[in-house]
């Protein structure tokens, strides 16, 4: 009953004082809904990966750590590491994604959604091509040059994430 | 130790290198399919005393890569 009773409120409907028009009383923003389920959407720039999938598990690369999210996780928002994301649905069957980097957000609503600039499937990677590329970017680490030297530790640094994942 | 690219990059430096590391590792055929669909290239113009500079342009590094 409270909540309806301020529901509308009367306003002179003009030209006339004695005329009045009911429009909807202006109230504080309501919770959204909680899903049952934990509700996974991860997105790139140019690609959906999942779209509103209710999933068990999600397993996260943060910067806090690896981090395991089930349904009623404690609302956060957390910047991701290039790494991978495990991601164990309704079925127990599971996926892997490795991830460039990104966000996940996880909502009071129980909807997870994660977005990322890059996100393959491990089998999408090839190991001769990330041995390569570590010989390259390990010598330019050692370089002089601090920019080169940053810049290239950090290429190192995903790519060994990288190489471990595909073991 | 968390966000350590703080130190010598911005984010948005710090993302587009792991994004171009994680393409660069993709076997060939995957990569042809993406068909940089990450390119960023434009054609930019600086102003000096009200004057207009000649245009220059910019690529990012993935294009020649791609190629």
């Amino acid at each position: 009953m409270l909540p309806l009773m301020n529901t509308f409120r009367r306003v002179p409907f003009s030209p006339s004082f004695f005329k009045f028009a009911a429009i909807p009383r202006r109230g504080y923003a309501q919770a959204a809904q909680k899903n049952e389920k934990l509700i996974l959407s991860m997105a790139l720039p140019y690609r959906t990966v999942f779209d509103k999938v209710p999933v068990t598990q999600v397993d996260l690369p943060t910067e806090d750590g690896e981090m395991g999210v089930l349904k009623d996780h404690v609302p956060m928002v957390q910047c991701l590491r290039p790494g991978v994301i495990q991601i164990t649905d309704e079925s127990n069957a599971v996926s892997k994604y490795f991830v460039s980097g990104g966000f996940a957000v996880q909502q009071p609503s129980n909807e997870l959604s994660v977005t990322s600039p890059e996100a393959f499937k491990l089998e999408d990677f090839s190991s001769s091509v990330v041995t390569q590329l570590l010989e390259k970017y390990r010598a330019e680490a050692a370089s002089s040059d601090e920019k080169v030297a940053a810049e290239a530790s950090i290429r190192v640094g995903v790519l060994e994430t990288l190489s471990g994942a595909l073991k | 130790m968390a966000f350590a690219w703080k130190k010598n990059f911005s984010y948005s430096k710090y993302a587009s290198i792991c994004s171009q590391t994680v393409r660069q590792a993709l076997k060939p055929e995957i990569r042809s399919d993406l068909k940089g669909s990450n390119n960023v290239e434009f054609v930019y113009a600086k102003w000096k005393n009200g004057t207009q500079e000649p245009t220059q342009t910019y690529q990012s590094s993935d294009a020649e890569q791609q190629k």
